[in-house]
């Protein structure tokens, strides 16, 4: 049953990518190549923050154990400042898009959550949900996958918003504070957990719902900007 | 569509998809490791052949689900247990219903038990010794992983009888178990087994071939549930320690210049080895010396003085198959030993106790029978008093504290000066001052050889085994003509056969049922539906949205 368990987690982390590619009209226009090649510039920028991490935080490896008493806020601080190296992978994908904002957002943020989620998660799937061993960890794996396409989605709208010039004016902070909250966001919902002691489950939710309502203010932005535009 | 990213695919591999998949696939599977989960250590019973009977638990590997004892359907399962539940019966029933295995919890610290307890354990190990079982039972002790672990599962085993359907489903659904699987080769005959003898003599002032020989005796292994846990304090560390103790002794004194100088016996020290398994190292040496060429050792015996669990208790008994004649050394020596007795240690009590040889029984009662059965005056000083049938004394519980040194200590001075008294023909004190029995090397020995089992399966490999070779060094340094001899298989007619496997490693994987796999599924599937909907439905909260933000922004 084993193997069984491996497919379930491994439904629950990619079907919603094969909905949101095929019902937000993405297939219509046959860009799973361009999918692929997002996918390609998050390997790129991936190695390009791993390069930097490694050059100017060698300081320890205690990051690395998911120990939750273990936790330097500055050191996370610092470590999702590099992040933002993502934002200039993701504005140089779209630059390279051809097409409407809503296909370029789409396009950009799929390719770059479905990226992140073969190279980051695919790979513990295999080895863990198809031990004999059960644990309830690789089906919450399997739905944060979920909840990254919202914050990937969601992420990608603020890069292409703050690269509009008719963007309004008085928007300009909203985006700009949104943008750093999206970022920031693995260190704030980290801080949250070891304040109130939230794992797994609740942990779990806390970042859903995060995400989710980040994303319903984004599309908020987003909506009237491109309702404008268009 | 689906088959068009396929196409896409493959044209950008430039090499059909399913090719790939075919070659992948059972490679990733080949490579991929498994994770690991909670090992822990766990012993086998004994599991032996002794004089064409076969005893002990027959087989080695499981890999079954977890349950608990009360279980209504242990079929194919493995039943872990706390030792004081088990009772035969129960026992009986799960074997008739198919159970795959038995986990069997014991104390972790065997020495502070109540007496409750003690009985609990002794019954669980004569019962299943007494048969031949054959699932795998293994032993483990308690540890606060194993006690969660068998928590839960008490747990969830309790859901096994839910009164009514949706219960049942329910507690399906909600249950953990556990698989526990020891993995390894099946046990299998070892065929390089033997058992060794090890002899020594103190000769005696004379021509050393016409003087009369005093054996003692003693065997060193060890005997208990399972062979791994069996360490022998008492029966019978105690007693070669009171050997080696004795020798020690009487090569001190027949070296030392002052005393009558040597005495005119010669003293024949024996650790014999299969002492739980029916004396088969002593009748060994029995058929060699008797029956065989070389003859020396047993030619002019006046008797055979076995030791026998000498760490305890306040009586010392003497057991014999025919009590002795009025005048006849072994009669003279029961009688020194009683009146040294009372004069050195008045609070203890030596008895003399009588009982024939039951030649219908298919095991021996002491060690001496072996040798009065082939004519030879022989005794057993042993502090118990009846002899238990069967794997006497041999139990998991006889471990270090099972032995007071200070006990042992006063027995072996008083066999010592009963025994010089007889080899010197004058009456003591011989063992004061710097003579004096030593507890300290009594303690030293006793901590030695319980320091790992000595049972029989454990030391019966032809490579140097430690435990014998450190014997036979020790009396190589007081004893001549020291030699080890061995009992080997028989190939046709085998008289004991032991096997592998006696220790293993059990791993324990948190598991899930099936049904909750289903259950999975189907909640997946619910879920996507709803993602499902809520994309197709996106475009309305969208409007909703960009509506609201068109209007302020208009307004604005």
């Amino acid at each position: 049953m084993t193997l069984y368990h491996f497919g379930n987690c491994l439904a629950l982390s990619y079907i919603p990518f094969w909905i949101v590619y095929k019902y937000c009209g993405l297939s219509e226009y046959g860009a799973f190549w361009k999918c692929v090649q997002a996918g390609g510039v998050y390997a790129l920028t991936q190695l390009g923050k791993m390069l930097l991490l490694a050059t100017f935080f060698p300081t320890s490896g205690d990051y690395l154990q998911d120990d939750p008493d273990n936790f330097s806020p500055l050191q996370e601080l610092l470590k999702c400042t590099v992040d933002l190296i993502d934002l200039i992978g993701l504005s140089v994908v779209m630059s390279r898009i051809a097409g409407k904002g809503h296909t370029k957002v789409l396009i950009a943020g799929l390719g770059w959550a479905g990226a992140e989620l073969v190279l980051s998660r695919l790979l513990e799937l295999w080895v863990g949900a198809r031990g004999t061993e059960f644990d309830w960890k690789y089906i919450q794996k399997s739905f944060e996958a979920n909840i990254s396409i919202v914050h990937f989605l969601s992420v990608t709208a603020l890069v292409w918003l703050h690269s509009r010039h008719d963007l309004p004016k008085q928007l300009v902070p909203a985006v700009v504070i949104l943008i750093g909250f999206h970022s920031y966001k693995s260190v704030i919902c980290d801080m949250i957990s070891h304040v109130l002691h939230m794992y797994s489950w609740s942990l779990l939710a806390f970042k859903a719902v995060f995400s989710v309502t980040m994303a319903l203010i984004v599309l908020h932005i987003y909506g009237g900007v491109a309702s404008l535009a268009a | 569509m689906w088959l068009d990213q396929v196409n896409e695919i493959s044209e950008i591999f430039r090499f059909p998809l399913p090719y790939y998949i075919a070659v992948l696939v059972p490679i990733l599977f080949i490579l991929s490791p498994a994770e690991a989960a909670t090992e822990f250590p766990v012993y086998r019973l004994q599991h032996f052949d002794l004089q064409g009977v076969k005893y002990g638990s027959r087989s080695s590997t499981l890999n079954f689900e977890a349950r608990s004892v009360d279980t209504r359907l242990p079929a194919r399962k493995c039943v872990i247990l706390m030792i004081n539940e088990f009772n035969p019966s129960r026992f009986r029933e799960l074997i008739n219903e198919g159970v795959g295995a038995l986990l069997i919890i014991i104390p972790s610290d065997l020495e502070s038990l109540s007496n409750d307890m003690r009985e609990n354990i002794l019954d669980t190990e004569k019962f299943l010794l007494s048969q031949e079982i054959a699932i795998p039972v293994y032993f483990t002790h308690h540890s606060q992983q194993l006690e969660e672990m068998y928590t839960s599962i008490k747990e969830s085993t309790s859901k096994d009888s839910a009164s009514s359907a949706a219960q049942a489903l329910f507690g399906a659904i909600s249950a953990n178990g556990y698989q526990l699987a020891v993995n390894g080769n099946a046990a299998k005959l070892l065929t390089d087994v033997q058992i060794s003898n090890i002899q020594g003599k103190l000769s005696g002032f004379g021509l050393e071939d016409q003087l009369p020989t005093l054996a003692v005796v003693a065997h060193y292994d060890s005997f208990g549930a399972a062979p791994d846990l069996s360490f022998g304090g008492d029966s019978n560390a105690s007693g070669v320690a009171a050997l080696l103790e004795l020798v020690r002794l009487f090569s001190r004194l027949s070296s030392q210049p002052g005393q009558n100088g040597l005495p005119r016996f010669n003293l024949a020290f024996i650790l014999t080895g299969g002492g739980k398994l029916n004396y088969l190292g002593s009748k060994k040496i029995l058929e060699d010396q008797i029956d065989g060429v070389d003859g020396g050792l047993f030619q002019d015996t006046i008797f055979a003085l076995c030791l026998d669990s000498l760490g305890n208790g306040e009586e010392l008994n003497v057991h014999v198959s025919k009590p002795p004649k009025d005048g006849s050394s072994s009669g003279i020596f029961i009688e020194t030993l009683k009146n040294n007795a009372a004069a050195v240690f008045p609070d203890m009590s030596v008895n003399m106790l009588h009982k024939k040889i039951n030649l219908a029984d298919d095991f021996l009662a002491w060690e001496h029978e072996r040798y009065s059965i082939r004519r030879l005056t022989a005794m057993t000083v042993s502090h118990f008093k009846a002899a238990k049938s069967d794997f006497q004394h041999g139990t998991i519980l006889d471990t270090k504290s099972s032995v007071n040194v200070s006990i042992l200590a006063r027995n072996v001075r008083l066999l010592a000066e009963t025994l010089a008294s007889q080899l010197y023909n004058i009456s003591g004190p011989f063992f004061v001052g710097d003579m004096a029995v030593s507890e300290e090397m009594l303690d030293v020995w006793i901590t030695l050889l319980t320091s790992q089992s000595r049972s029989s399966s454990s030391l019966g490999g032809k490579s140097g085994n430690t435990v014998i070779n450190m014997l036979q060094q020790t009396m190589q340094r007081y004893l001549s003509e020291v030699k080890v001899s061995h009992l080997t298989v028989d190939k046709r007619d085998p008289e004991f056969g032991f096997y592998d496997q006696t220790k293993g490693v059990m791993t324990a994987y948190s598991v899930k049922p099936a049904i909750f796999d289903l259950f999975l599924t189907a909640t997946i599937v619910a879920y996507l539906a709803v993602v499902y909907f809520g994309v197709q439905t996106f475009h309305q909260l969208y409007a909703v949205l960009s509506v609201n933000r068109f209007s302020k922004s208009k307004s604005s």
